[in-house]
């Protein structure tokens, strides 16, 4: 190979990994940290963190689009996305005594466009879902959840009103599912 | 150009305010958080479901059941707060379910369903704007005789209202009170008398 194709492959290589938009969940991280440090005996440490978005979400859509041909429901939930950002955290030490601190801290981090959908503290479990509207449709929503061992956030991104459409079909009682699909 | 963009930001955030606010002017909407609930304990549900939320829920209905879908899409909010009752709280639940019931009185709601038992109380009261129900409340305290503890559960249905319908849509909500179930059971019998 000689050295300008090189600096050709090279410099598409690097543009393809910037470009890419796979990326650390910086933001989630920090609202992550920022709740476990709030909470007085919270043990933790990071397991995972990817916000995924640009060309790598592009990629992983068309690949799972074109497996899944014939699952409508997973042929929406792909399709109408745009970015997924997860962060997970080994976590214990967490108590519904905590609720108030973690509820205000998501509520400020996120800001005043989002709104408080759903909230449950049931057996050992702390849900929070929040969501992000324009227009009247649901354009984000984010997903705070711990289960007694772990401390899981999650931002989804893209037109979720068709999605939420047909997890509301397919899927029986309206909150129930929204929880359990949480955790 | 700057200057339009920030008129036209302005004035969306004006209007997705006013939007939201909306609900909140409604007569059918009450605001729990003015009778102290919240100040010492943080409910273990709080479901609050307005605008585009109810309008999903009203077109996922709308395939498998059309009336309550129908329903559904007159409302403007559903809002649940559920708490659990420890042996500190209940005196505090009680003065809050007392005070919201003595609000919905003076400010002309109707009490449709009242219990007060030794190991229940309920309150369902609806807001009537001429012929058409607007507003549902319902208060509901519960004991249980499991380990899980008691609850109560506060319920602001802000909307037009069909009672036929609405222990379908409590149950379509996981909104598990008895009350409703025995609500939507004498609406069928009101209706199949009315018939007669």
């Amino acid at each position: 190979m000689n050295k300008s194709r090189m600096g050709i492959v090279l410099a598409v290589t690097v543009l393809c990994l910037f470009s890419s938009g796979c990326y650390r969940a910086v933001r989630l991280e920090k609202m992550g940290y920022e709740i476990l440090d709030a909470c007085p005996d919270a043990r933790f440490k990071k397991d995972v963190s990817i916000s995924i978005g640009g060309m790598s979400w592009g990629l992983l859509k068309n690949v799972a689009m074109s497996v899944e041909k014939d699952d409508h429901e997973i042929q929406t939930y792909v399709g109408n996305l745009s970015k997924i950002e997860v962060v997970v955290y080994e976590a214990s030490g967490i108590y519904k005594d905590d609720m108030r601190p973690i509820g205000e801290i998501v509520k400020e981090s996120l800001g005043d466009d989002w709104q408080l959908m759903v909230k449950t503290a049931e057996d050992d479990e702390l849900v929070w879902i929040h969501y992000r509207e324009d227009n009247q449709s649901i354009r984000e929503m984010n997903i705070v959840v711990y289960d007694n061992d772990e401390f899981v956030i999650v931002r989804l991104a893209g037109n979720l009103d068709e999605i939420m459409e047909v997890a509301l079909e397919e899927h029986g009682n309206f909150t129930d599912r929204i929880v359990h699909s949480a955790r | 150009m700057r200057s339009k963009i920030l008129l036209m930001t302005s004035l969306c955030l004006i209007a997705a305010t006013v939007a939201h606010a909306g609900v909140e002017q409604m007569a059918g909407y009450v605001d729990f958080a003015k009778f102290g609930l919240g100040v010492n304990q943080e409910p273990t549900v709080e479901v609050n479901l307005t605008g585009p939320m109810l309008k999903l829920a009203a077109l996922a209905s709308d395939d498998s059941d059309e009336d309550l879908g129908k329903m559904l899409s007159g409302l403007a909010g559903i809002y649940v707060r559920t708490y659990k009752v420890d042996d500190v709280s209940p005196a505090g639940f009680d003065k809050a379910i007392s005070s919201i019931s003595q609000h919905l009185q003076q400010t002309g709601w109707e009490t449709i369903v009242k219990v007060r038992e030794r190991d229940e109380r309920a309150h369902i009261a609806i807001k009537m704007d001429g012929e058409n129900i607007v507003g549902m409340t319902v208060l509901a305290m519960d004991e249980n005789d499991n380990d899980i503890g008691d609850e109560v559960v506060f319920v602001n249905i802000v909307g037009l209202i069909d009672l036929a319908r609405i222990g379908r849509m409590g149950k379509h909500f996981d909104i598990d009170i008895d009350a409703l179930d025995s609500l939507d059971r004498n609406a069928v019998k009101k209706d199949t008398s009315k018939s007669r």
